[in-house]
């Protein structure tokens, strides 16, 4: 016996097969109908649909046999689907291929066979429509045309099966598209190229506030609706994310916005705006608009940053009281010493002016400590960047510290080239920096060597401030949770900075960075802001 | 008040006067003076320590919040020296000796900056006068 060969694209023919969905499912009319009509027209008993599995052939409709399938090495059809042509062999005892094939020497004893390829959506031979006799013989020309015909006829209800299983996934797949986009959290929006929308899911009316009239009437509905930026500015209607989304054909991502409530609170949204082409076009046919309400997140943020706040100031009220009320003793004890000089008549003129001159600078200490604290007395979140001159920042804000630094023998050192101007929010930048050396401040306290060093450098591009104390770095176990929001190892009530977390999200508003690494094993954290162009200028024209 | 203690009530007293404001000891130290009192003056409560194991005191006066060495630490360990003096801290601020912890450590009182020359004089006659009352028991 002689096996077949494997067809050519063995494997691609199998895959065809498989897509199918046909192998071991039950008998069909269709099918069986097929098969009774081509043993009838070539008048034998036996009719086959046979479907060439990869070691095995299954019958999907069998006339005249109680089989479903037999091994792939025995089978004639295997023969068969190599050729375009009926295959037929008119008596299988006599022919070298098959004399001693088990279907011939036992049952069913096959003699005649013949059978015609059938053919998968990729065109590929799956298996053939045959007709086998027990008895030895020929099919008529009109008989093997009319198996051929019939052949094709299979072919063509597998093709049409396909193309209708592939619409029914097709249509299982939208309808679980839309009962996504109509259940998601999101609000989703669609709008054509000249900003009619074509399609939106319930949450985008719950979240926009609008009915769905509203909604299938307006065309752009931003243009009913002021909104307002994450600094109280307007929104002009052509900065709408889905109207640059639409003109420019850049995807807008992550833009936050406020959209006044009728109640008269703003519900802020974030909002992805992404041009998409429809099948077959390249240039964007629609902008889909996804947003979230994220009014909560806002709130939180801004109760975190207030929160901060309040706090840091009752801690600097605490520690107003501390910084100032020492220098005031000093000063009513030098009024008193002077009005019992006055009273008792004390000539030394000299003494008194010293005593004088004592209570003067004291005064001037005093003032210098409130100096100091101004930088954390307003909101300065809605200014807008500046150049700022790091020198005189860091020389103002740390004023307080000078003060400090006397009273707690700490060495402050300040190392800041005058000319360095970066581009932030003044107020900002100083109340990070006094925040950090605040921090360095305490934590230096109780250590037998006790410095704090606020260096500046520069490539021009930008400028780092680096804050760093005597202190012997943070533990490996919390420098992932520094930046964290609440995070802190300090007693309730030490704390007296801003928040790292809070003082990161500033910087990083302004463009920069902040972070922390240790300066030659010491604690060390790094403020990198862009530098402001003129600098940058100026640089070059030196150079 | 007698005439006598009048112009100086604490005449005689030795003082021990701890604080790390130079400006501030300098003020005290001149006014506790004029009064009568004995001052010693020291910068932080190691040194007052020092100051404590070799000389006699009446009273101690210290500020809290000091490096090397804090008003708490000084009245602890004199506390544990065994020699028991009436001690009075000063603080500023936010006031962390709960009576607890004075009678733990030995405190007999406490001060809040800002305060005059008057206040303090005042505060220590009343327990000189006390101490001598029960003296005189």
């Amino acid at each position: 016996m002689r096996v077949a060969s494997l067809h050519p694209r063995e494997e691609e023919t199998l895959k065809d097969l498989a897509r199918l969905e046909l192998l071991d499912t039950g008998p069909e009319d269709e099918f069986d109908d097929i098969t009774q009509l081509a043993s009838c027209i070539c008048n034998v008993p036996v009719s086959l649909i046979s479907l060439v599995d990869r070691d095995r052939q299954w019958f999907k409709s069998a006339v005249g046999l109680n089989v479903k399938e037999t091994s792939r090495d025995e089978a004639f059809c295997a023969h068969a689907i190599l050729q375009e042509q009926v295959y037929e062999v008119p008596d299988a005892s006599k022919d070298e291929l098959f004399k001693d094939n088990p279907l011939v020497v036992g049952s069913p004893f096959i003699r005649h066979y013949a059978g015609a390829p059938i053919y998968g959506p990729e065109g590929l031979p799956i298996g053939t429509l045959c007709v086998i006799n027990t008895q030895p013989g020929y099919l008529a020309e009109d008989q093997k045309r009319s198996l051929k015909q019939l052949s094709k006829v299979v072919t063509q209800i597998l093709n049409l099966r396909y193309s209708k299983l592939l619409a029914e996934r097709q249509k299982l797949r939208h309808h679980y598209a839309s009962f996504a986009v109509q259940n998601m959290a999101d609000g989703v929006i669609v709008q054509d190229m000249l900003g009619y929308i074509v399609a939106f899911n319930p949450v985008a009316l719950k979240i926009l506030g609008l009915t769905e009239e509203q909604v299938v009437s307006g065309r752009a509905l931003v243009k009913s609706m002021p909104c307002l930026r994450e600094d109280g500015s307007l929104f002009m209607n052509n900065q709408h994310p889905g109207v640059v989304a639409r003109v420019t054909g850049i995807g807008q991502h992550g833009i936050v916005m406020g959209l006044p409530t009728q109640s008269g609170d703003v519900r802020w949204i974030r909002v992805t705006a992404e041009p998409v082409a429809c099948e077959g076009s390249v240039e964007p046919t629609h902008v889909v608009t996804t947003f979230s309400d994220v009014t909560l997140e806002k709130q939180k943020q801004a109760m975190l940053i207030q929160s901060s706040k309040l706090t840091s100031l009752g801690q600097l009220a605490g520690g107003i009281a501390h910084e100032i009320n020492t220098p005031l003793t000093t000063i009513l004890l030098n009024t008193g010493l002077l009005r019992t000089d006055i009273r008792t008549g004390n000539s030394d003129v000299a003494a008194m002016e010293r005593r004088i001159e004592k209570i003067e600078n004291t005064t001037c200490r005093i003032e210098s400590i409130i100096r100091g604290l101004s930088v954390f007395a307003r909101d300065s979140s809605s200014d807008p960047l500046e150049p700022v001159s790091l020198h005189s920042v860091i020389e103002e804000g740390l004023a307080f510290f000078r003060e400090r630094s006397n009273l707690r023998r700490v060495r402050l050192e300040v190392e800041c080239d005058s000319s360095i101007m970066v581009l932030g929010v003044r107020h900002q930048v100083a109340q990070v920096i006094v925040s950090l050396v605040a921090n360095s401040f305490d934590a230096v306290e109780g250590l037998d060597e006790r410095w704090v060093k606020v260096f500046v450098e520069s490539d021009h591009t930008k400028a780092k401030i680096t804050v760093a104390d005597s202190g012997t770095g943070i533990a490996e176990s919390i420098v992932d949770n520094i930046m964290t929001p609440f995070f802190t190892t300090k007693e309730v009530g030490k704390a007296m900075g801003l928040g790292l977390s809070i003082s990161r999200s500033m910087i990083e508003e302004m463009g920069g960075t902040l972070y922390y690494r240790p300066f030659h094993g010491h604690t060390a954290f790094h403020i990198e802001l862009p530098c402001h162009f003129s600098t940058y200028k100026g640089a070059q024209d030196v150079a | 008040m007698s005439p006598d203690s009048n112009d100086a009530p604490l005449s005689g007293i030795r003082i021990l006067f701890v604080d790390d404001d130079d400006d501030l000891r300098d003020a005290v130290v001149l006014s506790l003076q004029r009064y009568g009192a004995i001052v010693s003056p020291a910068s932080n409560g190691i040194s007052a320590l020092e100051l404590f194991h070799h000389l006699e005191f009446d009273v101690v006066l210290s500020d809290m919040r000091m490096p090397d060495g804090d008003g708490l630490f000084l009245a602890d360990s004199i506390q544990k020296s065994g020699r028991r003096k009436p001690i009075f801290i000063i603080f500023s601020g936010y006031n962390d000796l709960t009576p607890e912890i004075c009678a733990e450590s030995g405190i007999t009182e406490t001060i809040e900056k800002p305060t005059t020359i008057d206040e303090i004089v005042r505060r220590m006659c009343k327990l000189i006068k006390r101490s001598s009352w029960r003296d005189s028991e």
